[in-house]
């Protein structure tokens, strides 16, 4: 739970405001019909909005001084009616702003996720799963807020000052100036407050990831936890991420608090000079009560835009701070990627073949080390070897979860990097060492959503390995939900389920990482006489540390600490006194002295 | 505990700083009522000729410094209550996980991890929001307004009584709309957690979702999640909209109604325009308030839903708990006794053990074996009580399981589960994990050494302060184990269980490890679970178990002379033999 230390969050590029609107603002291309249809609401909005100080304004100068009660009638008509009007548009314009809002929330939540699956196998090792549960939940969620929040209430409110600015000037342009005379001070107590709240802000999205990637992983492992009673030291561990979690906020708070307040005594100096220069004028008789009064107006619809701003500018930092995050997972590029010109694979014969492959994970520690080896179409290869050697890795090349730095994998002769990833791997079968079941039902689990394989292919795969036993003694048979990970199957039930949606998938290629490892040797008996027939014709790769796991291999190649060791058939490394013996008579001979 | 219940507490342990925001705030508001009072003066004199150029100006002034005054109290009141807020929600979460660590194995198999930390990260934060602005608001534009209210009754009543009607009409809509934005809001937040699910399950099955080339399909599904979070959260904001501009006609309307009266009456000369400023200022006290409330709406509902939602957290139960315990019992010898033990993970299953009768003598090496879903991992989780374990059924020592404090229990034993699971952290971290605190290196590296992790830390750039990766990403299924081990190891326990422990290690380590473990497990009791039988041929006892029940039990050479289930599996492994000969 070391989610402290991680370079990743503090290397993030300072970005400049200008460049993340611009880059937001092309999400909102494809809406540019709506956002017209915005705009106009919008405009209507102000336009109705503005009228009420006029009509104050006329109603005392006019109908009030003279006392003409029809005259005051009607213009309270008119402001009642300008007053609806500015309901209905508001509706309209609030209605069109989500409606745009939601759809650039999907859109770029989409990009997101659909960027993340293009994304390689590297990317998830580094980066924890909980984090990037919160870069497309909550930190998309916040940059909704930089189109509603941010750009649309902005324009409004800008625009809701400039039609308050022009009514004030056509008022009394000497009185307007005075008033305005606090603007400069807004505007600076702004920029200031943006200064001071986006550095905050980065701080508390950071924090924010790091609380969520731990308390992703201790949900996750909460069963170690207790099984181990480490309760307690955990819990100081995670009220640790909260704690900073929380002092990064507070920390926030302290500048946004001032901000708001500040606009507040700002929005009363203007009306102390109202009332100060409009004292005076009327005084001098330079203006009248009724221009009084609709400045009075003015000066709270001036406001209260301002002060929705101040209100909301905290969100839009925090937005700011959002879109760097995920603007830079959509800069992340995949480390295995389709070259350019890569064609989609043909129909595979079958036959794979290791070229003085070369590979480490981390550029210093070699793991695999001028592997070579080729298997003829249809036929198998067991790779055996001590734990850490290196087979695993093997498989995760010929898959391409990672590209080897020197040598080439080639499949039916061609380089694989010649071709589409996804047309490669559409044809191969792999089970993964670590089982991972989706949660779902078992026969999603099996089929993954594709149409393509029937029922029939299903139910046949299932017999095959010897899962349909268990799958039908399951309340609701294939249609049993096996929640997070299968949680609720025996390990070797998960197992079984990985196998057949393998061999559902009807691959050329057949790659088995420890498929059996945790299934008894009576069931894996079954599933061998099954798979003979399943597999005719096929290309399989089978690892195993249980040798009668690979009792029908043609061939077998012992790895040993990154390299090939001895390569032949059972009986030729049988006849070497080698690390095949060894391991097979530990495991067939009882009474066999342990090797040196 | 109702849901308020859960919060009032946390609310009080911040009292001081509640209190004292909102007196703040309260004090900023009456500075704010008292500005309307200093306008009329000025308009009044202007109206009756008695203003004086002086009177004007320390009017503007007195604005100028009830504003600032109001602005400083407003500082004060935010700060504390903000950061208030931020310590509520910190507590509560706190409290949140402390509670996630007493929930039981059969709760964590049926929630969604993305739905939990959504709720601990979304809901808290829709807390927050409503303990902190969302109770600022409250008070400050509460207060503003009933200032404004009173002021204006105490000032012009019958005026203020028409005015009022539009302000009723505003809460009997809100009223009305607001039963139905809560459901709204429920839902949005639900389908929120649906999103957090799906996404978490695909990242962390990242690598099945290449290997069978499912990204489209993994996109189309959650496209279709992230579009019923739209219309959910579309569906809401009409209704929200619509509130809103409501609410913002039937404000305005006030200013119209005390127009046309005001006007009438002014006409008629018994209302002055110094009344006339005030009242209108007091109604535009009232708009922002009003439009305030719309939003503050929001947030207290999403702020109910989410404590609701939390509450659903809170209300759940452990299965297991000390609830029979008697504390203080001998230390653990190891005596492991189930007698007639019947379980079933869920009334729709059929039992996962059936009358389970078996004794395991302390000191002793005992193996498990059976085939798939025999209940194996059952007997154990039961044994470490996972899930509840039925009463008079399970004994160790002669006490029945659940009469042993949980703590007391699982100090006793040391576990390599079969679904292993590591944390992102140190090598050392992981292994030291399974001790009390203050493991020693010395028996870290012992235990590594004892497991042969040893060998491979040689290996690793950081040795043993090599970083794991999430779940142990970066370790080979081999080595993952052997991690597992090590921290059972470093926990000295007097019963060692290991499950299906080195299924990914090869014979040849196996060997090595076994050794070693010899001289380790001399004195304890253990368990060993495993589908390689020759790993097991030398064990005091082997139990064989089928269907939830012990089939056979006895030494390897009398099961193998007794031509049953066991010698059955031997065989399919002789088997091997025999066809590698011919
Ligand atoms: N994602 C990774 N990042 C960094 N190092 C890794 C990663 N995966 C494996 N390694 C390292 O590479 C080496 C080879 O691992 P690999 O998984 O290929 O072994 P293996 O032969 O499959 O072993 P086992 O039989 O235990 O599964 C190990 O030392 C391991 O620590
Ligand atoms: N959490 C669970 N909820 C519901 N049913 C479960 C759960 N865990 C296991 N089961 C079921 O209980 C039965 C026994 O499972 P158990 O895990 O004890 O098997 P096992 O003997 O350990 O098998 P394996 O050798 O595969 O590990 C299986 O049929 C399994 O499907
Ligand atoms: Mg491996
Ligand atoms: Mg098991």
């Amino acid at each position: 739970m070391s989610h402290a230390a991680d370079p990743e969050e503090d290397a993030l590029g300072k970005a400049y405001d200008g460049r993340l609107l611009r880059r937001f603002l092309a999400y909102l291309r494809p809406y540019r019909p709506a956002i017209g249809v915005l705009a106009l609401f919008l405009t209507l909005r102000v336009g109705a909005d503005v009228a009420g100080p006029l009509v104050l304004k006329e109603a005392i100068d006019g109908p009030v001084a003279r006392g003409d009660l029809d005259g005051l009638a009607m213009l309270a008509l008119l402001f009642g009616a300008a007053i609806v009007a500015t309901g209905l548009f508001e509706f309209g314009y609030s209605w069109m702003m989500n409606r745009v809002g939601q759809g650039v929330l999907l859109d770029l939540r989409m990009q997101v996720f659909g960027h993340l699956q293009r994304l390689s196998v590297s990317f998830f090792d580094r980066n924890p799963v909980g984090r990037l549960v919160v870069r497309v939940t909550n930190d998309i969620e916040t940059l909704q807020e930089l189109f509603t929040s941010g750009l649309v209430e902005f324009a409004a409110d800008l625009l809701m000052i400039a039609g308050v600015t022009a009514v004030m000037f056509f008022i009394d342009w000497r009185l307007a100036l005075v008033t305005m005379a606090v603007t400069p001070f807004v505007v600076g107590a702004a920029l200031l407050f943006r200064r001071v709240a986006r550095e905050r802000n980065r701080e508390v999205r950071k924090r924010v990831a790091q609380l969520n990637s731990c308390l992703n992983e201790c949900v996750s492992g909460m069963r170690t936890i207790q099984i181990f009673g480490r309760e307690k030291p955990v819990l100081e561990k995670f009220r640790g991420f909260n704690a900073e979690y929380r002092d990064s906020t507070v920390a926030a708070i302290f500048s946004y608090s001032l901000f708001y307040p500040g606009i507040e005594i700002l929005s009363y100096a203007a009306v102390a000079l109202l009332v100060g220069y409009g004292g005076l004028s009327i005084l001098g008789g330079t203006l009248s009560y009724g221009s009084f009064f609709g400045f009075w107006y003015c000066a709270q619809k001036f406001f209260q835009p301002i002060r929705e701003i101040a209100e909301k500018y905290n969100i839009l930092q925090a937005a700011m701070a959002s879109s760097e995050r995920v603007f830079k997972i959509l800069d992340t590029s995949p480390e295995v990627a389709d070259r350019p010109g890569a064609v989609p694979a043909p129909a595979l014969r079958g036959e794979v073949a290791f070229e003085n492959v070369s590979f480490s994970y981390d550029g210093i520690t070699p793991v695999l080390e001028d592997v070579s080896f080729r298997v003829e179409p249809g036929r198998s290869l067991a790779i055996v070897g001590l734990t850490g050697a290196g087979k695993t890795t093997l498989i995760n090349l010929l898959l391409r979860f990672y590209d080897p730095r020197s040598g080439t994998v080639r499949i039916d002769g061609r380089d694989v990097r010649d071709n589409e990833i996804r047309s490669l791997r559409r044809q191969m079968g792999l089970v993964l060492q670590d089982v991972f079941l989706f949660a779902g039902t078992v026969e999603e689990n099996i089929r993954l959503d594709v149409a393509a394989i029937s029922r029939e292919r299903m139910e046949e795969t299932a017999r095959a390995v010897n899962a349909d036993r268990f799958i039908s003694r399951l309340p609701k048979g294939y249609a049993t939900e096996v929640m997070e990970r299968g949680a609720l199957l025996s390990t070797g039930e998960r197992q079984l389920l990985s196998f057949a949606r393998a061999l559902a998938f009807d691959p050329k290629v057949l790659v088995l990482d420890e498929a059996t490892s945790s299934v008894d040797g009576a069931t894996e008996q079954l599933i061998q006489e099954g798979l003979l027939r399943l597999m005719r014709g096929r290309t399989s790769i089978v690892i195993a540390h249980r040798l009668s796991t690979i009792q029908h291999a043609d061939r077998i190649l012992v790895l040993h600490k990154g390299r090939v060791r001895e390569e032949g058939t059972h009986a030729e490394l049988l006849a070497q006194d080698g690390l095949y013996r060894r391991l097979h008579r530990l495991q067939f001979g009882p009474g066999a002295p342990s090797p040196a | 505990m109702s849901h308020w219940g859960r919060l009032w507490p946390l609310l009080r342990r911040h009292r001081g700083a509640y209190a004292l925001g909102l007196s703040l705030i309260t004090a900023a508001a009456g500075c704010g009522i008292l500005v309307p009072r200093i306008l009329r003066h000025a308009v009044e004199r202007l109206e009756l000729h008695q203003a004086t150029r002086d009177f004007i100006v320390w009017s503007s002034v007195a604005i100028a410094l009830f504003a600032v005054v109001r602005g400083s109290l407003l500082f004060g009141g935010r700060y504390l209550i903000l950061t208030a807020a931020r310590r509520v929600e910190y507590d509560l979460r706190n409290d949140l996980f402390a509670h996630l660590e007493t929930l039981s194995a059969r709760w964590y198999d049926t929630h969604a991890t993305g739905d939990i930390t959504s709720r601990a990260i979304n809901d808290l934060e829709g807390v927050r929001m409503m303990v902190g602005i969302g109770i600022m608001s409250l008070c400050s534009t509460g207060l503003l307004s009933l200032g404004a209210l009173t002021s204006m009754f105490l000032m012009e009543p019958r005026l203020a009584a028409l005015c009022a009607i539009p302000l009723a009409a505003i809460s009997a809509v809100m009223a009305w709309t607001g039963a139905k934005m809560h459901g709204l809001s429920m839902g949005v937040q639900d389908q929120l957690s649906v999103l957090s699910s799906r996404a978490q399950e695909n990242f962390s099955g990242a690598r099945v979702v290449r290997a069978f080339a499912q990204e489209e399909n993994e996109v189309a599904r959650f496209r279709s999640a992230c579009g019923e979070y739209r219309r959910r959260n579309l569906e809401l904001a009409a209704w929200r909209s619509g509130t809103w501009a409501t609410v913002l006609i039937l404000a305005e309307a006030a200013i119209v109604i005390t127009l046309f009266v005001g006007g009438r009456w002014m006409t008629e000369g018994t209302f002055t325009k110094g009344r006339l400023a005030e009242f209108t200022a007091y109604q535009f006290m009232l708009v922002w308030p009003m439009i305030a409330i719309g939003w503050l709406i929001t947030v207290a509902q999403r702020g109910v839903v989410c404590l609701k939602r939390l509450e659903e957290f809170f209300n759940s139960k452990p299965e297991t708990d000390d609830a029979r315990a008697v504390a203080g019992g001998p230390p653990v010898e190891g005596l492991i006794e189930a007698r007639g033990l019947s379980f079933s993970y869920s009334p729709d299953r059929p039992p996962a053990l059936r009358d389970l009768s078996l004794r395991i003598e302390p000191g002793s090496k005992v193996a498990l074996v059976g085939r798939t879903g025999a209940g194996k991992s059952t007997f154990l989780n039961l044994l470490l009580r996972l899930y509840r374990v039925p009463e008079g059924m399970l004994f160790l020592d002669g006490r029945d399981v659940t009469t042993i404090p949980l703590a007391e229990l699982r100090a006793a034993i040391g576990t390599v589960p079969q679904d292993l699971f590591l944390f992102s952290d140190r090598l050392r971290e992981n292994i030291a994990f399974g001790g009390a605190n203050g493991v020693s290196d010395d028996a870290v590296l012992r235990a590594a050494e004892i497991s042969r992790l040893s060998a491979d830390v040689e290996r690793f750039p950081g040795k043993y302060d090599q970083l794991i990766g999430e779940r142990g990403v970066k370790l080979s299924g081999g080595q993952k184990q052997r991690a597992a081990l090590a921290r059972a190891l470093v926990r000295e326990p007097r019963i060692l269980i290991l499950d299906d422990a080195l299924s990914s290690v090869d014979a040849h380590t196996e060997r090595e490890i076994q050794d070693r473990l010899r001289e380790y497990m001399r004195g304890r009791t253990c368990l060993v679970v495993t589908h390689r039988l020759a790993a097991i041929t030398d064990a005091d006892h082997i139990l064989v178990m089928d269907e939830g029940r012990v089939a056979e039990e006895g030494t390897h050479a009398g099961l193998v002379a007794r031509r049953g289930i066991y010698a059955g599996l031997w065989e399919s492994q002789r088997l091997a033999e025999e066809l590698y000969r011919s």
